[in-house]
């Protein structure tokens, strides 16, 4: 990936986040911050979403993932942060 | 429109066999009460075993009569589903450390209800991979048909947490 990270937070993510509250916060803002700083950077866990060609996810802490869609504007590519939830990776 | 109906089924009969107490039905009663215990055993897990295809099924419907009609299937409602079943299923987690003790105990003693706890414990983590996965797949379907609403785009981590009301860390 070259060139800086740019991300727009859709109303769907806003709302979501909202809905899971304070306690994520600070992993949502770490997740965010590394995810700028360098997208491939372990421990995010940056990968292609199955079967949606141009959706990708990033792990929030052990429990939540953001999912992100590519987009571009006149200013080159971005990410939309489409939406944020549960996603336990302790399952398997 | 509404879900539909065999997702609701899929999920609304799995609660009698997502509440059997496999560990404590099988350390109880006499030889006689344990056989019948472990027939039942085998039919709660040959359910178990079939939920996953079933819960897959039922959500491929979905989607595709999403894909079909424009107006698509209460999609929020299907991802609040979903989750509330996933939890539920996910607060018996206690309870699958016990069936991991008994089938160590029943290994070592060469019982062959082993085999059982093997499947159980394979179908219970089935059952609560297909509710996440097919719970992300909707969230990732539904994502595709939203507007993305009028947040402007940020090329700065400290801006965008600003933005989201987040203190940075």
């Amino acid at each position: 990936m070259t060139g800086p990270v740019r991300t727009k937070p859709s109303a769907r993510f806003l709302k979501s986040l909202a809905k899971i509250g304070q306690p994520v916060a600070s992993r949502v803002a770490t997740a965010l911050e590394r995810f700028h700083a360098a997208p491939e950077t372990p421990g995010l866990n940056f990968e292609a979403f199955k079967n949606r060609p141009g959706f990708f996810t990033i792990r929030v802490g052990r429990n939540f993932r953001i999912l992100l869609k590519a987009e571009s504007d006149e200013d080159g590519p971005y990410f939309l942060l489409a939406d944020i939830a549960d996603h336990d990776d302790t399952y398997s | 429109m509404g879900l539909p109906q065999p997702l609701l089924d899929a999920l609304r009969d799995m609660e009698p066999a997502e509440r059997f107490d496999l560990a404590a039905s099988l350390q109880e009663g006499t030889e006689a009460s344990r056989r019948k215990k472990l027939a039942r055993l085998r039919e709660i897990v040959q359910d178990l075993e079939t939920r996953p295809a079933r819960i897959q099924a039922a959500m491929n419907a979905l989607l595709q009569s999403a894909d079909q009609e424009k107006t698509g299937p209460d999609l929020d409602q299907a991802i609040d589903l979903l989750f509330e079943h996933e939890e539920a299923m996910r607060k018996m987690a206690p309870h699958l450390e016990d069936v991991r003790v008994l089938k160590a105990r029943a290994a070592a003693e060469g019982d062959p209800v082993v085999n059982l706890c093997d499947r159980w414990l394979q179908a219970f983590t089935a059952i609560l991979e297909v509710l996440r996965d097919l719970r992300w797949e909707l969230i990732a379907f539904r994502a595709e048909a939203e507007t993305p609403g009028d947040a402007p785009v940020f090329d700065d981590a400290q801006d965008l947490l600003g933005y989201l009301k987040i203190p940075p860390k």
